[in-house]
């Protein structure tokens, strides 16, 4: 079976400086993709040239075996991509509900039946209790939640996230795990993830895609790359490679 | 349950919202009928709607989308303008010259939308506000618009010319286009396209990433609003039956309609309304008591008032309700 998504031999550049240099890899249908590095590896950088943010320098998009490269980011949401935002863009004036409801709105022109949706939306993702909440009074936490929400709105069959369990503590960050596996095997929907945490990546994810100074270090199943010396060398340190073989 | 209890209050809030609209539509009819003997109260209440209606006009691209634009009175003007024009040169009845006007209108918002929307904020505003200043000169020295004359309008009378003796059938012919625009406004407001509208001000990226087209729903935005204008146009000029460019394509013109919503409430239905009903009665007062040295009073007004709304209540009087209407619920 082809692959969902094909990133094949992408580059970004902004003048002189290559944020991602010919990255190539896929996504599964049905998978939990794990994008790690460190920071500045060009990670954020790829899902924006992967969601229609950014225009790549070069290299091409497939998704569902179609070209998507440089199409503008509202034509990739309705051909079934959504990102959420590392840093999280909430319609801050607006409600929680009516947040859910633009995104439902792309497939729903009727209002009355994109809030029902965006009501049970809320309920799933744990908003429902502040659905009314003007978006910008939530919590960092929620402001988080509130971006999965909006982005499963659209019925993507890829969800992209970025760095959604950054800066929640660790009860709030179990929370957002059951939430993503709930996502990838009640709702069927293929992920694809930036994260830090590695304790949380690791044992969620079925592939994972290493980055370092904009190029791809290693890709393969979480426990080879644990192994990876080059990844361990750029990315994870001799400490947490120590406490993988040993667990 | 928290939250539907609130969205029951939602419902409960809207019916009672009706009662107001229906009192407020109620007293907008019987209203005139005071002034029946005083031209000049007629003549303020007329100005309330028109400046009303040319506000929400604004408020559409300006308020709800977020798009601000100091270059309105290009809209307005091309209303104005067109449908004289084809009365004069055509005898055309300003009924039919008002869709020529709105079509006038919309071409130039295609234009003016297809370059300016590539700026952002304060570039946008600029590019607006230049764009208003070139139609000025351009229309004050082209003989064909009456270049800084101007053009005076034949007088008739009757519905059919959209002409009236007196000012009572004036105020009830603005009464149904600003009931019409905001009627619209309401609707819009509710609609995909006020949610699309809203998502694009508080945060373009994040409604672009939920699938909301920019380009598309942006000129939408001015599309409409410029419509609007257009048809407002049209309806000043037979009512003023003189227009020249020193009185519509001017900044003042459009500051009014900016300023009429901003102090009412931006991207509320209600703000261009209670906008209007508060300025204009003191410009046009502000006017006869002052006579001659009037003129300079009312900007020095409208000035002051952007500083006090801006740094005291920027949400304008709507925000001041809401917070006081939230304030007693919660008691």
């Amino acid at each position: 079976m082809p692959a969902l998504l094909n990133v094949d031999n992408v580059s970004k550049a902004f003048g002189g400086l290559m944020a991602v240099s010919m990255v190539s890899f896929e996504v599964e249908e049905g998978q939990i993709v794990g994008l790690i590095g460190p920071n500045g590896a060009g990670k954020t950088t790829l899902f924006s040239c992967v969601s229609g943010f950014y225009r790549v320098t070069s290299g091409k998009v497939y998704f569902q075996e179609r070209e998507i490269t440089n199409l503008p980011s509202d034509r990739i949401s309705h051909l079934g991509i959504a990102r959420t935002f590392q840093i999280v863009k909430p319609l801050k004036e607006m409600t929680v509900l009516d947040n859910v409801t633009v995104g439902a709105l792309g497939h729903t022109p009727k209002v009355k039946e994109a809030r029902r949706q965006a009501e049970e939306l809320c309920e799933f993702g744990g908003l429902g209790q502040k659905m009314l909440f003007p978006a910008q009074k939530l919590t960092i936490a929620d402001k988080k939640r509130l971006e999965i929400i909006r982005a499963l709105a659209t019925r993507p069959t890829l969800l992209m996230l970025d760095e959604t369990m950054a800066g929640l503590n660790p009860t709030e960050r179990l929370e957002a795990v059951e939430l993503v596996k709930k996502i990838n095997r009640e709702m069927k929907i293929t992920i694809l993830m930036i994260e830090h945490v590695m304790d949380i990546i690791m044992p969620l994810s079925h592939k994972i895609v290493v980055l370092d100074y904009g190029r791809k270090i290693a890709e393969g199943p979480p426990k080879e790359i644990v192994r990876n010396e080059e990844v361990i060398k750029a990315y994870l340190g001799e400490r947490y490679n120590a406490q993988a073989i040993s667990g | 349950m928290e939250s539907k209890i609130a969205l029951n209050t939602e419902i409960k809030g809207s019916r009672q919202n009706l009662i107001y609209v229906l009192a407020l539509l109620v007293v907008a009819l019987v209203l005139p009928i005071f002034f029946q003997g005083s031209p000049f109260y007629l003549h303020v209440l007329i100005m309330i709607l028109l400046y009303a209606s040319m506000g929400q006009a604004w408020n559409i691209v300006s308020g709800y989308a977020g798009q601000i634009s100091l270059g309105h009175c290009v809209f307005f003007g091309a209303g104005a303008y067109t449908s004289s024009l084809f009365l004069m040169k055509a005898g055309l009845t300003p009924w039919i010259g008002m869709f020529f006007g709105v079509a006038v209108s919309c071409i130039l918002a295609l234009i003016i939308g297809s370059i300016c929307f590539k700026l952002k904020g304060h570039y946008f505003v600029i590019a607006t506000f230049v764009i208003a200043e070139i139609v000025l000169s351009l229309v004050s020295t082209i003989d064909f618009f009456g270049a800084a004359v101007g053009l005076w309008l034949p007088i008739k009378s009757g519905l059919v010319h959209l002409q009236f003796k007196t000012k009572l059938p004036y105020y009830y012919l603005f009464l149904v286009f600003t009931v019409g625009i905001f009627g619209f406004t309401w609707l819009m407001e509710r609609s995909r396209m006020g949610y699309y509208f809203r998502a694009i001000k508080a945060d373009p990226d994040a409604a672009q990433a939920l699938g909301v087209g920019l380009a598309r729903y942006k000129m939408y935005a001015l599309l409409w609003s410029a419509a609007f204008s257009a048809v407002l146009g049209t309806l000043y000029a037979q009512y003023v039956l003189l227009i020249d460019p020193n009185n519509i394509f001017v900044l003042k013109v459009s500051l009014i309609m900016a300023l009429v919503t901003v102090l009412g409430g931006v991207s509320t239905v209600w703000g261009p309304l209670i906008g209007a009903a508060i300025l204009i009665p003191l410009s046009e007062f502000a006017r006869v008591w002052f006579s001659g040295g009037g003129k300079a009073l009312d900007l020095i007004i409208y000035g002051s008032l952007i500083v006090i709304i801006s740094i005291f209540e920027p949400d304008g009087i709507m925000g001041l309700i809401n917070r006081i209407r939230l304030k007693r619920s919660q008691a």
